[in-house]
């Protein structure tokens, strides 16, 4: 944007006395002196000096930038430094906007510098009412809400399954869909762009990158560093902050260890709301693991401000939570030099974040829900009792859920040997009572990690909920329990023998499984099979399935109330072998959420609809028995059962 | 039932000539629609008119029409003591009331369905559903919609098809699935298992005034009689998939007469595909191509004998009801028709609606109602005939523009018909207006067009009876054009391109050539052919029929033994005299290729084998040569050889080739080579090894 159009354009908007504060960039000559604010050390905004190398004109879509030249004794030191994004920038006691660009690997302190009236821009738009309540104060929504679980696959000796259940606490279909507004937040860009039933983490994340890459990207030939946050961890294990730099770097997210968790707390004499030039974070997951990104505050204007001078991921209206900060040090690199911070008050919300800048609104506050995860089976582990606090986003929520649990699962329970997890996690849903989902996981010297809950039941269920297209609800709370054990419970299917090849209908068949263990011996264990009545003279054939490879059938949820129900439903336990077999001549209906499992065909012809194409989807009906076999099991087979008419 | 077709009657040619003087100008002769069936009334528009077996079309139920848009299906009715009645609906498990001409939604379930409904303890109604095996209690004055709780859920039970009420015994049973099993149910709501079939779904269930239950079956279509716990009988195996309906006659001549319903879905469910994986809110349902199956309706007597009384291989039977007089009806698994059927067999179409299935009907004393389903619309039936009595025939054509003549009337009592035509089908503006109404045959007014429709009112006589309509029509003459003259054996396919099989065995030869050809004829009036033949270089026109000779067939076998050999041409002349007035007749020829006549086998001459090297000449009068072969004495295997030049393609073919691989070593040789001709003549030489 050129200095002229930025005058035009925010003529209307700012007001006299604010122009005042301001120096527009066709006033801002090369070799022009000034000063810019930021924090060093502790959270007091210490003065540097600048001097105006020049612009560079439409350096982002009609957004220009000015080029500067630090002076300060650390950044002497230091040259460009990432958590200084946001630092204002004052020339002739004006300012003239936020310090935000460098370049990597730079010998000389030269900057970029996002001019103010862009920020301003941002600072003023107008937010989808969903997002900001206004006078109200009240709380910003959350993102989603309900439970999805699906299982994950077993990959090099290591495996992960789950399953989903649900109590009986639920709304009605039409309570949930009257009264229903759709909320913008509903269609936000964050959301995973398919069906939230086949919902998968890096998926997202990979779909959240491709969107933000654009605009975070450095112009071509400039050499500048993309415009980057820093995302200061503390307290996640190697291998979780090793996912997240993998979901997070592409979003332009840079994946620091060097923060603390916050004590929660302000020292005495500090700022206890947010001033120019101090240090603002993003605690996207706080408690004792946190990810929390860092910069500094461009302008305050009552209770909102604009901080940064690029954005955090590009994501228009958000809501994430920020919070006061503290830096610790300056550290220099070679490569691009940061600051060691971390949060100390919560205080306000992100609720847009744009091209120039992201904006607080600090009397807002950002929903979180916490994740109580506790480890048993770990003896002599130090800490097997976690307490989190995730930012309630359609992303951030199933990534942090991800990297959270599993970091701590990491540090308490992490073997190189073999070992085997089962995971119960309760999702409070808000309105929809509790979703019970189970995952399991074994593996071959494979330490338990965030790997395994990425692809997760829970985490896919989690990332249903709130990516869910009809209602924007809330998850209240995510209680996970671990149970440890250090063995490898993989079991191979070595044969089937069926014992009754020939019954009589509606009687069951016995089948023998035979079952290897690792380092164990062979077990038989008896499946019994109801062989339904109607089967009478058939040759039935019957395929038997680790249950984590069976999809269950259950009604296309069409709206929150049913995804809710069907996520309960739709995944068998992970420790399981499932029986199949057709049914000839009957269907199974599912419409509405819910499900006829076999129906005969004169029914099914009163059931269609020929005029109405919103009407029960109709299929061919099958019979599932589920047997439980302690284990992941390994294996398939199909056997053939003769079925004899009762002549009693 | 047959398919309905009016029948187009082709008259004499007497009956032609007869009706000449009253023709106008280019007309053919007179033909006629004739409707006196009931395939033949019943293809139009009924609107409370019954069409019967007997070819009669009487006033019939006249229906009013309530469209209730929140539900697809009406699974039940129930008509309540103050007159008002439920409809348990699906897809979503709802119980509408209709009262004082309303609709107005009083329950709601979890379930798909609301599937029956019942007067039973208390005089309360009582309401099956599934697919979670729940039967419900419906409060005496439900007004408002509200969530019913269930009164029981019965166990292992999914779906609940019928409920029927033993008032004497005070006990409920239910017909369920998929365990096949009849609960009896007592007024505490006490579910014990009455009989467990062998079967998945128990479908229909009925209560005799003598305590015998009967209960229907859907997979072997077994009709069950139930006389206590555990104690059946199977009355009946049905050929097809279920009972879906009974009704135990309460009066009438037939009073203790069990009806039921047996359908044939054949097949149907085979087309559904495998469950999917679990998806995000459903696309638009595409299930949508079940065909009908074929139903039927059968009585037991009091004597237990079986007697059909109706077949429908075009439609299966969705509903059953008897009315007071103890009389049968059924509603359609399609088409939406609702059929009565008497003591002599003599079925009767008594309404036919908009929807795709009737699937409830009640035609008691008190009150009379059909609901249709897909889409559901509950029809309260306001009388018999009236001024809404309205038969409308199918529209009737006659193949070009026509000009109609007498309407041929047999009624009993007063009719009213009225006439219109047009050239469009379906009907459109274009088309005239309903002409005056008939009272009796007179001659019809409609202008003349291609398409004619007729419709009879039974306002002014509701015991009118319609037995048979005529209508007298002739359409412009439109001349007769041959497109195609083929000579060939028989079977030929004279429209093929394709190029005969290298190496093709040649026809057998014939003296008898088939002759055939294919016309156009847009008024389908009797045509008469005349046959000529010529030499392909001469120009007289020899006639191949008798003088008198009348051809009305499109093929002809000529002989032509007596003919020299040589090229020939055929031509046909086709006429429509038979059926115009002289001087209005037309006439259109058309030649045939080049027809070959060769009745005589080739010769071969200068045949000689000399070591393995064998030659010799084909020659034919007419030609060409089309194939030569060789084999040895006593040997079937025939082995083509090849000409000179490589190709038979004149009447005279050289061939000079080695036969070594074929023939075997030796003096004692002895190889047959045989000759065709294109006529399939042949001939035979032998030919000695020479040194």
């Amino acid at each position: 944007m050129s200095g002229a159009v930025v005058a035009g354009a925010l003529g209307m908007a700012l007001r006299a006395p604010a122009d005042e504060k301001f120096l527009k960039v066709e006033d801002i000559k090369p070799g022009m002196k000034g000063h810019g604010l930021t924090v060093f050390q502790g959270a007091r905004p210490e003065r540097f000096d600048v001097e105006i190398v020049g612009t560079l004109h439409n350096f982002r879509p009609r957004q220009d930038l000015i080029l500067i030249k630090a002076k300060h004794p650390r950044i002497d030191v230091a040259r460009t430094v990432a958590g200084m994004s946001g630092s204002p920038i004052y020339i002739d006691g004006k300012m003239i906007g936020a310090y935000a660009y460098g370049w990597m690997f730079n010998v000389e302190p030269i900057a970029g510098v996002t001019p103010i009236h862009d920020m301003l821009a941002d600072l003023r738009r107008p937010l989808p009412t969903a997002i900001s309540p206004g006078a109200g104060k009240a709380p910003l929504p959350g993102p989603g809400a309900r439970g999805a679980a699906t299982q994950g696959a077993a990959t090099q000796g290591a495996a992960t399954q789950g399953a989903a259940t649900r109590d009986a606490r639920t709304q009605g279909d039409a309570g949930e869909q009257r009264g229903a507004s759709r909320s913008p937040w509903l269609d936000h860009p964050s959301r995973f762009a398919a069906s939230p039933l086949d919902y998968d983490l890096r998926a997202h994340a990979d779909q959240i990158a491709s969107l933000s890459a654009g605009t975070l990207a450095p112009p071509h030939g400039t050499s500048l560093a993309p415009a980057s946050t820093d995302l200061i961890v503390a307290g996640l294990g190697a291998r979780s902050r090793k996912l997240a730099a993998e979901l997070f770097e592409p979003m332009g997210m840079t994946v620091l260890e060097g923060g603390g968790t916050g004590q929660g707390t302000v020292a005495a004499g500090d700022p206890t709301r947010f001033v120019d030039g101090g240090v603002i974070t993003v605690p996207l997951l706080s408690g004792d693991v946190s990810m929390s990104g860092l910069g500094t505050v461009t302008y305050v204007e009552g209770d909102k401000l604009v901080a940064f001078g690029h954005p955090m991921m590009q994501g228009g209206a958000s809501h994430f939570p920020t919070a006061l900060g503290t830096v610790h040090w300056v550290l220099a690199t070679q490569n691009r030099s940061f600051k060691i911070g971390e949060p100390t008050l919560r205080l306000g919300t992100l609720v847009n974040d744009r091209q120039a800048s992201i904006v607080v609104d600090m009397s807002q506050r950002a929903p979180t829900f916490p994740i109580v995860v506790d480890v048993t089976g770990a003896p002599g582990a130090p800490h097997t009792h976690w307490t989190l606090e995730a930012s309630n986003d359609q992303f951030l929520a199933p990534g942090i859920a991800a990297m959270g649990i599993g970091s701590a699962l990491e540090t308490t329970a992490g073997e190189r040997n073999d070992s085997t997890w089962r995971a119960t996690s309760k999702l409070h849903v808000k309105g929809h009572g509790v979703l019970t989902v189970e995952d399991f996981g074994t593996g071959a010297q494979s330490p338990i990690g965030p790997a395994d809950f990425a692809r997760s039941r829970l985490v896919r269920a989690l990332g249903a909920l709130l990516n869910n297209p009809w209602e924007v609800g809330g998850i209240e709370r995510i209680e996970t329990k671990v149970d440890f054990v250090m063995r490898r419970d993989i079991v191979t299917l070595r044969g089937v023998k069926v014992l009754d090849p020939e019954v009589d209908a509606g009687e069951t068949a016995r089948v023998r499984l035979t079952l290897a263990s690792h380092l164990g011996p062979e077990r038989t264990e008896l499946l019994e099979i109801p062989m339904a009545k109607t089967l009478a003279g058939q040759t039935v054939r019957v395929q038997l399935r680790p249950a984590y490879l069976v999809d269950r059938t259950v009604p296309a949820p069409e709206n929150y109330n049913d995804l809710v129900r069907v996520l309960a439903r739709m995944d068998f336990p992970a420790e399981a072998i499932v029986a199949s077999y057709d049914l000839p001549n009957e269907a199974t209906a599912a419409f509405r959420g819910k499900l006829a499992n076999r129906m005969p065909p004169g029914m099914v012809d009163m059931l269609r609809s020929s005029g109405d194409t919103i009407a029960p989807e109709l299929f061919s009906a099958q019979r599932q028995h589920i047997h439980a076999i302690r284990g992941f099991l390994i294996g398939d087979d199909t056997v053939e059962i003769k079925v004899r008419a009762r002549l009693d | 039932m047959p398919t309905m077709n009016s029948k187009l009657v082709a008259p004499l040619l007497g009956a032609a000539l007869a009706l000449f003087g009253a023709a106008p100008a280019l007309a053919v002769g007179t033909r006629t629609f004739v409707l006196d069936t009931l395939d033949s009334f019943k293809g139009g528009e009924l609107k409370g008119v019954a069409v019967g077996s007997d070819g009669t079309v009487r006033a019939g139920l006249s229906l009013a029409n309530l469209p209730i848009i929140e539900a697809t299906t009406a699974w039940d009715s129930l008509l309540l003591s103050d007159g008002s009645v439920l409809i348990g609906t699906g897809p979503t498990g709802r119980v509408h009331r209709i009262k004082d001409g309303k609709a107005t939604l009083v329950a709601e379930t979890d379930a798909l369905g609301v599937s029956t409904l019942v007067l039973g303890f208390d005089g309360l109604a009582f309401a099956g559903s599934f697919p979670d095996g729940k039967i419900f209690k419906l409060a005496p004055d439900t007004k408002d919609a509200k969530k019913l709780e269930p009164w029981v859920t019965l166990p292992e039970t999914e779906d609940v098809w019928e409920l029927a009420y033993d008032a004497k015994n005070k006990a409920l049973y239910a017909a369920t699935g998929p365990e096949g099993r009849l609960y009896r149910i007592d007024a505490a709501g006490k579910a014990e298992v009455y009989f467990d079939s062998e079967e998945s779904h128990l479908v229909s269930v009925a209560v005799a005034t003598d305590g015998k239950v009967y209960a229907g079956s859907s997979g072997k279509a077994l009709l069950y009689e139930i006389t206590a716990v555990g104690r059946a009988r199977v009355v009946h195996d049905f050929e097809g998939d279920d009972v879906r309906a009974i009704a135990i006659a309460q009066t009438g001549a037939h009073a203790g007469a069990i009806y039921a319903v047996a359908n044939d879905y054949r097949g149907a469910l085979k087309q559904l595909r495998p469950p999917k994986r679990a998806r995000m809110a459903p696309s638009p349902s595409d299930d949508k191509s079940m065909k009908a199956g074929h139903g039927r309706l059968v009585r037991f007597g009091k004597d237990g004998v079986l007697e059909r009384l109706l077949d429908d291989d075009e439609t299966h039977f969705a509903s059953l009801a008897l009315d007071a007089a103890g009389a049968p009806y059924v509603g359609t698994g399609a088409e939406g028709r609702i059929y009565t059927v008497d003591d002599n067999h003599v079925t009767r179409l008594v309404a036919d609606t908009e929807e795709r299935q009737i699937t409830a009907i009640l035609l008691g004393e008190k009150s009379r109602h059909v609901i249709g389903s897909d889409p559901l619309v509950y029809h309260d039936v306001t009388g018999q005939g009236g001024e809404a009595a309205v038969w409308t025939s199918k529209v009737l054509d006659a193949g070009l523009r026509a000009h109609f003549g007498l309407l041929d009337l047999t009624a009993d009592g007063q009719l009213e018909i009225e006439t219109r035509s047009g050239n469009t089908d379906p009907p459109d503006a274009t088309w005239s207006e309903w002409s005056k109404p008939l009272a009796t045959s007179g001659k019809l007014e409609s202008p003349a067009a291609r398409f004619l429709q007729l419709r009879a009112r039974f306002a002014r006589d509701p015991s009118a009876v319609l037995r048979g309509l005529r209508v007298a029509f002739v359409t412009d003459n439109a001349r007769a054009v041959l497109t195609e003259v083929a000579a060939g054996e028989k079977d030929t396919d004279t429209g093929s391109a394709s190029v005969p099989a290298s190496g093709a065995q040649p026809s057998e030869p014939s003296s008898k050539l088939r002759l055939q050809w294919k016309l156009d004829n847009p008024d389908s009036d009797e045509l008469r052919f005349r046959l000529f033949f010529r030499g392909d270089k001469s120009p007289r026109w020899t006639s191949l029929l008798e003088p008198r000779e009348v051809l009305t067939k499109r093929e002809y076998t000529w002989e032509t033994a007596g003919l020299p050999e040589g090229r020939y041409r055929v031509r046909v002349d086709a006429t429509d005299e038979l059926a115009n007035a002289p001087g209005q007749a037309t006439q259109h020829s058309l030649e045939s290729q080049v027809v070959l006549v060769d009745n005589t086998p080739p010769r071969l001459e200068k045949l000689s084998l000399k070591g393995s090297r064998l030659a010799g000449r084909a020659t034919d009068g007419v030609g060409p040569i089309q194939r030569v072969e060789l084999a040895l004495v006593g040997d079937n295997a025939w082995y083509p050889l090849v000409p000179t030049d490589g190709v038979f393609d004149e009447a005279t073919e050289d061939f000079d080739l080695d036969v070594s691989q074929v023939i075997t070593t030796g003096p004692d040789v002895f190889v047959v080579v045989r000759a065709y001709d294109a006529a399939g003549n042949r001939i035979n030489a032998t030919v000695p090894r020479q040194p």
